[in-house]
């Protein structure tokens, strides 16, 4: 359940970070994305999680028209992305930082 | 640049794909997302349907198309992310103040017939059953050749109920057998006959200018086999629903 949560607030961050440098489409980022166990992404996850980003303005959507297909939706970060972005940098930086010395401290008294 | 689809698929496969679109729209609805965030995630999930199916074959059957919707996360998935965007959004709406989702299965539809379909159909094809009977038993005692026609379609309007009433009342969780079909189509073909059977019956009380016994019976009888028709085609179009909904599972 725990590890659920955490990797469900992680996609947001995760997905941010890959279309820092650049843009994809939805399932060119599940599939980058889903390379990584530890995140555990599916299209339940993250299509959702696009259209959000999409709505709140953090990221731009350019339409590809398709002739025997859906228009293909490629995404890239806007400025309000990327503000977002470095807000959650620094935010997951303190939070590890504050989590790692935690853990040193639980080693420590394991030892003692 | 990336390449589109050069996939085309055929109108049923395609049926296939549209159909789990549906059960993923309906999840979305449930969980009020707006229009354009619904369209975005399913053009989203079509695209990877038709780029899995692309890359599985190039003349993709059936069975490619299931095997890949089996892979798929289920539509119900949906709402548990949605369901927490909700209850994070600032809409102005609480997720507990909605109603409660109703759960969409990615593999098969409520397989059940509706109980309004069986229950009507066995009230009123036990009805239509007992009027004809007692009907053709008094009218083909009769002389006139009318009577004895009537009689006739009433025999034909009969059996079809009671065919129909057997439809209703082996209804079953699976998607109707061949027998079954046929059988609702049997008595579904019964509603010109009941029609002329009423006309029929109006015509000799517009002739004898008096309401007998078997004229009054007459239009008890046809309406209540013309109500059975309409509950036999109610449970046909079920069956059709089910026989149009994909049997992929879940992996």
């Amino acid at each position: 359940m725990w590890l659920t949560q955490l990797r469900k607030g992680l996609v947001q961050f995760a997905v941010l970070l890959l279309l820092r440098n650049r843009e994809a489409y939805g399932y060119q980022i599940l599939e980058e994305l889903s390379q990584s166990e530890a995140l555990q992404v599916t299209e339940s996850t993250l299509y959702p999680v696009l259209a959000r980003l999409a709505r709140d303005g953090a990221l731009a959507v350019r339409v590809e028209p398709s002739a025997k297909g859906p228009p293909r939706r490629y995404y890239r970060l806007t400025t309000v992305g990327r503000r977002q972005l470095s807000d959650m940098q620094t935010q997951w930086v303190a939070m590890s930082e504050s989590l790692q010395s935690l853990l040193q401290g639980v080693s420590h008294d394991e030892n003692v | 640049m990336m390449k589109t689809y050069e996939l085309s698929l055929s109108p049923e496969l395609q049926t296939l794909v549209e159909m789990r679109l549906d059960l993923v729209e309906r999840v979305l609805i449930d969980a009020r997302l707006s229009r354009s965030e619904r369209s975005s995630i399913l053009q989203e999930l079509e695209g990877q349907i038709l780029q899995l199916i692309e890359r599985r074959t190039e003349h993709p059957t059936r069975e490619d198309v299931l095997a890949v919707l089996a892979d798929l996360d289920p539509p119900e998935a949906f709402l548990t992310e949605t369901d927490e965007w909700m209850q994070d959004s600032s809409r102005g709406r609480t997720a507990s103040s909605r109603p409660l989702p109703q759960k969409a299965s990615n593999s098969t539809p409520p397989a059940q017939p509706p109980l309004l379909a069986i229950w009507s159909g066995v009230l009123v094809g036990g009805t239509a059953l007992m009027t004809g009977f007692l009907m053709c038993t008094a009218v083909w005692m009769l002389p006139e050749l009318v009577l004895g026609l009537v009689a006739i379609i009433q025999i034909v309007a009969l059996i079809g109920a009671g065919l129909g009433m057997a439809c209703l009342l082996r209804s079953k969780p699976q998607p109707a057998s061949g027998l079954e079909r046929a059988l609702a189509s049997a008595s579904a073909a019964t509603a010109p006959l009941t029609l002329l059977f009423l006309l029929a019956m109006a015509s000799l009380f517009v002739l004898e200018n008096e309401i007998s016994i078997f004229v009054l019976s007459g239009f008890v009888g046809g309406a209540c086999i013309h109500g059975a028709w309409l509950a036999v085609t109610t449970y046909m179009l079920w069956v059709r629903r089910l026989q149009r909904t994909p049997e992929t599972s879940t992996s």
